[in-house]
């Protein structure tokens, strides 16, 4: 049996590019107004990536939509309105993933400098294995308050020179006139606000992550300290994009620390992931609480944070049910 | 309801394409019965739970589904169907198509179309009846109840923004002669 259709034509650059981007690329992308080239239409292609968001206490739920420009162009030319030049279906692809991972950057390096903030006062010593990576730091910060000065030739035998250099780029310790490394008022006052050499060691590290973050992570592979960063990365944007703190479970947690992190480099550290374990010590640094028995983001930080949303490229979808 | 579908599936986010695509695909399953079938008739059963998880992890959770891939998805599963995507001309299309109890689903606005202000990601249902001012849709987005009536009127301009775009998924034995229009009229074009 044959039947009669009417449809249109392809005869127009902006329906040209939309029928290319709905059968190669994905429902989630769409055209942008065809802009005039000379000989050609370039046509740029945007990505509408949706995301549900839950309060599991409240049970309150949140769509929200991220709008993510220019992940491509489409060129048509005008004479034939043939498409000469699109993207590959993995170069969209990576493109969302590029703008995915600059939101994520400016969430995590933001919320490392409120971390790092000693008025926060956040036990980075509670940290188990993000300690451990930073062990010489901590070690030489102790022993500078306890008055015993390191030798630079010392430090360079036991290789903690890189890391030593960091303390006093940030000046809070100096090489005296006897090459011996010594600290500097900076690091008396933080002294005189945390009251403990443990203490100021533990504020220290936090100081040091929000200067150094990805100097440490990237050139030095000190990566102890990223799993918990993530962690609480994916908490708090989840948070920031829901506009409010919000109640999460173990569960949902690890679901969107693997959805959030999605196509980045896994660190070796991976596999040890031991999230009730992280999320312990996040407690015990006071980032997260625990209520109810859920997790739920430390207020002072989440206020910090808060700003972030109106800089991300988001709308918010009041699920609407008609009747 | 002129065409009635033998199950709704509930969805949210980039599912409800696929969703509206099984409850297609179980309606033909149900109407034409074909030892060409590799999907058993009870919509219920592991193997349909299992072809409908396969067809949402090809959503691409960044991108959402291209009809290429919904294409080769239903290739996968063998089924006596053929798919298109078209961008129908008017909602004549649309009635005749249900009126050969064909049913369509049009990728359209929703949130234009509820609150008109236009908004991605699109949205995906199936049509199953109409009348002059108005047409029914399986919504997989409203659980439990699913149906929804939508005004013509409405629904037009938020169709209107997808270009009307349109996919048809019928039985091999229907076939589809298509007349092509331009989308301007010669005066239009020049003026623009």
């Amino acid at each position: 049996m044959k039947h009669t259709i009417v449809v249109n034509k392809l005869d127009n650059p902006y329906l040209i590019a939309y029928d290319r981007i709905l059968r190669r690329y994905g429902s989630g992308c769409m055209p942008r107004d065809p802009i005039d080239v000379g000989e050609f239409w370039k046509v740029p292609i945007e990505a509408y990536v949706p995301k549900k968001i839950v309060d599991e206490k409240t049970n309150r739920e949140k769509f929200i939509t991220f709008q993510l420009s220019n992940v491509g162009d489409i060129y048509i030319e005008k004479k034939s309105l043939k498409i000469i030049q699109y993207p590959k279906i993995k170069d969209v692809r990576n493109a969302i993933i590029e703008k995915k991972a600059y939101i994520r950057n400016t969430v995590e390096l933001d919320l490392i400098k409120v971390l790092g903030d000693p008025k926060l006062n956040v036990k980075f010593g509670k940290m188990k294995f993000a300690l451990f990576g930073l062990q010489p730091i901590y070690r030489t910060i102790i022993s500078l308050l306890d008055e015993t000065y390191p030798t630079l030739d010392d430090i360079k035998k036991i290789k903690y020179s890189d890391l030593i250099q960091l303390i006093i780029k940030l000046d809070y310790a100096k090489v005296s006139d006897s090459n011996k490394l010594v600290p500097t008022n900076k690091l008396a006052e933080l002294y005189s606000l945390t009251g403990s050499s443990v203490a100021t060691a533990e504020t220290f590290l936090g100081i040091m992550l929000a200067n150094y973050y990805e100097y440490l992570s990237k050139t030095l592979r000190i990566i102890h300290f990223v799993p918990y960063i993530r962690v609480s990365t994916s908490y708090f944007a989840n948070a920031v994009e829901f506009g409010e703190r919000i109640s999460m479970s173990i569960d949902v947690l690890k679901t969107r620390v693997r959805e959030y992190y999605r196509k980045t480099p896994s660190y070796t550290i991976k596999r040890r992931y031991g999230l009730p374990t992280l999320v312990t010590e996040l407690v015990e640094a006071d980032i997260f609480n625990y209520e109810g028995g859920f997790i739920i983001g430390r207020s002072e930080i989440y206020d910090r944070l808060a700003h972030l949303r109106n800089n991300m490229p988001i709308t918010e979808d009041k699920y609407i049910t008609p009747f | 309801m002129k065409i009635k579908l033998p199950k709704y599936i509930e969805a949210n986010g980039f599912e409800c394409l696929i969703a509206s695509i099984f409850m297609v695909l179980m309606y033909w399953r149900e109407q034409l019965p074909s030892p060409d079938w590799q999907l058993n008739e009870d919509f219920s059963s592991v193997e349909w739970r299992d072809a409908y998880s396969q067809g949402v992890k090809k959503i691409n959770p960044d991108q959402g589904l291209s009809f290429n891939r919904i294409k080769r998805f239903l290739r996968q599963l063998s089924v006596p169907l053929n798919a298109r995507l078209e961008y129908l001309r008017d909602l004549q299309q649309l009635d005749n198509l249900i009126g050969i109890n064909v049913p369509p689903i049009p990728i359209f606005d929703r949130f234009f179309m509820l609150r008109g202000e236009k908004k991605q990601p699109y949205h995906a249902v199936v049509l199953v009846d109409n009348t002059p001012e108005t047409l029914t849709a399986i919504d997989p987005f409203l659980s439990p109840r699913h149906v929804i009536t939508l005004s013509k009127k409405d629904f037009k301009d938020a169709w209107a923004i997808t270009q009307r775009a349109t996919i048809i998924i019928s039985p091999k034995t229907i076939s589809f002669r298509r007349r092509k229009l331009a989308t301007m009229t010669l005066d239009r074009w020049f003026t623009s």
